[in-house]
């Protein structure tokens, strides 16, 4: 019977996951109905499906998508290159890890929210200070890892490029980089998650685009529906950049153990 | 297609390997550990020479040191006639005239079986095509035509230290260093690496150093026997070697081949 295993798991997500949002999507609805809630504190799911149909058919929601998207990915792209080429100076040098870390976990315990107000006074409520706090967030994953990676290379590689005599930049481009690319992706993975959250939180406090924006326009206007309308709209932005991040994941590593498992179907 | 081991006219009257009171020490003054104590050899070009003992007699040591990955604390070490170590830098010329085979094939997961085998030339700056036809007569020799686009883990063990063996190959170097190669090789696949190993050595004629603790593998391969006892490593006998190439299974069931096993073990005994 071994053989119709991989089969199983493979189908049980198509048919269980289903299952299990219809279920949740069913008690939410019989507990609106049953319990008499006011729509404007938790609408039934059809209704949020009204609204959101509603929304996307608007210009609005799009213009505000944009600007939440182009801060997540331009903060994003700042945290990758600076935490990247920190974390490879920080992982080859031991001094530079020992002076570097006290500051690094201290700006890691600043809650970096805390930071907003400050980008706000110092970059206004345009894009800047967003693009700031996602680069913040997503920074601190991606630089560590990128650590964590850079000291992770195979001591017998080493020893091959030792042996073969091979000139730093060789040693750089052909072994540690790709030995510590599964480690960037992992921390670029979370990384792309903060970064969403450090535009749309930048948008709450100031400002007047963004779909963080827009969750406080809709609060204020009792639209309940409406704001979980924009809430799904986000998860699905999150879907679609952790999604990128997995086909990178696929592309860019596809001998990694992570990669094989994911291909063979069984863990 | 085979080519002939780098050499030059004034190295070639001098040994592939000389070693001169060479010694290793690890550890600071107080915790001083003498891995290997002053050690003089001479390996001569196209020899084929083992070098076998106990754990902790210093023989991985020992090579690591005629490979360049580890400097001698004291002593000196010529490749070819050439000095490989100024102090604690390596000199490039001799450093380039060595190939290494390590006990974990230590392949490159993200490269395909003909990259890893290219990876030296890569270095070296060798164009494409060039590489490419290199890796693939090289993969030819040791048994490997067909799996030039497989990664290594596709590959079995044997298969795997194969590749290994092709890269060590790739540079063009004048001597072959073998670090325990099949030590993680089950019994069969091992008889059948050794039989491919004098093969492949039998068409290329390098200077080959072997490190293992087999002593059957030792004699089956061996021109010359280097034994080495432990605590501090040391060389401890020579034993030559005389069996006719190319060597076959049947060899090792011999009388003669038993007893020079029976000595060597008898010797280990006492000393390890």
């Amino acid at each position: 019977m071994r053989p119709q295993r991989p089969d199983r798991t493979r189908l049980l997500p198509w048919i269980a996951t289903p299952l299990l949002v219809a279920a949740l999507f069913l008690a939410w609805h019989m507990y609106v109905r049953l319990s008499g809630i006011s729509g404007f504190i938790l609408p039934t799911p059809a209704q949020v499906w009204h609204a959101y149909t509603r929304e996307v058919a608007t210009p609005a929601l799009w213009k505000h998508s944009w600007a939440t998207v182009y801060e997540t990915i331009v903060g994003f792209a700042w945290a990758t290159v600076i935490g990247v080429a920190l974390g490879t100076l920080i992982g080859r040098w031991r001094w530079l890890e020992t002076t570097l870390n006290p500051l690094i976990v201290a700006t890691q315990v600043v809650p970096k929210v805390a930071l907003v107000p400050l980008f706000v006074v110092w970059f206004g409520f345009g894009p800047v200070s967003k693009v700031l706090l996602a680069a913040a967030l997503a920074f601190f994953p991606i630089l560590t890892n990128t650590v964590l990676g850079v000291k992770s290379v195979d001591l017998g590689h080493r020893d091959v490029m030792v042996a073969l005599n091979a000139p730093r930049w060789k040693t750089f481009t052909r072994l540690e980089l790709p030995s510590a690319l599964p480690y960037v992706l992992t921390g670029m993975e979370v990384g792309v998650v903060l970064a969403i959250i450090g535009a749309v939180v930048g948008e709450y406090l100031g400002g007047n685009s963004g779909l963080g924006y827009l969750l406080i326009a809709k609060m204020n206007a009792y639209e309940t529906d409406s704001l979980f309308a924009v809430i799904i709209h986000l998860t699905l932005i999150g879907f679609a950049f952790y999604w990128l991040m997995g086909s990178a994941r696929r592309l860019l590593i596809p001998w990694h153990e992570s990669v094989l498992v994911e291909k063979a179907g069984t863990p | 297609m085979l080519d002939a081991p780098m050499s030059d006219a004034g190295a070639a009257q001098a040994p592939g390997i000389r070693l001169r009171d060479a010694a290793k020490i690890f550890g600071e003054r107080d915790h001083e550990v003498v891995a290997l104590a002053p050690t003089s050899l001479d390996v001569r070009q196209g020899e084929l020479l083992v070098l076998l003992g106990p754990s902790g007699c210093g023989k991985t040591t020992l090579l690591r040191m005629i490979g360049g990955l580890t400097p001698p604390s004291n002593g000196r070490i010529e490749i070819t006639g050439q000095p490989l170590w100024t102090g604690e830098r390596r000199n490039q010329d001799a450093v380039r005239r060595l190939g290494i085979v390590f006990q974990d094939a230590n392949l490159f997961p993200w490269l395909n079986i003909e990259d890893n085998a290219a990876l030296p030339l890569e270095i070296q700056g060798v164009g494409r095509t060039e590489r490419r036809t290199r890796a693939r007569e090289l993969l030819k020799l040791v048994g490997l035509a067909g799996f030039e686009t497989r990664r290594p883990r596709e590959l079995s063990g044997g298969m795997r230290q194969r590749a290994a063996i092709a890269r060590a190959l790739a540079g063009r170097p004048a001597i072959l260093l073998l670090d325990e190669p099949f030590g993680a090789l089950d019994a069969l696949t091992r008889e059948q690496m050794n039989l491919e190993l004098q093969r492949i050595w039998m068409s290329t004629r390098q200077t080959v150093v072997l490190v293992t603790h087999s002593i059957p593998e030792a004699v089956f391969l061996a021109d010359r026997i280097v034994l080495l006892s432990p605590r501090p490593g040391r060389i401890d006998t020579v034993v030559d070697v005389g069996f006719a190439r190319p060597r076959t299974v049947e060899l090792e069931a011999s009388p003669d081949f038993q007893a020079i096993v029976l000595k060597l073990r008898q010797r280990l005994g006492t000393i390890a």
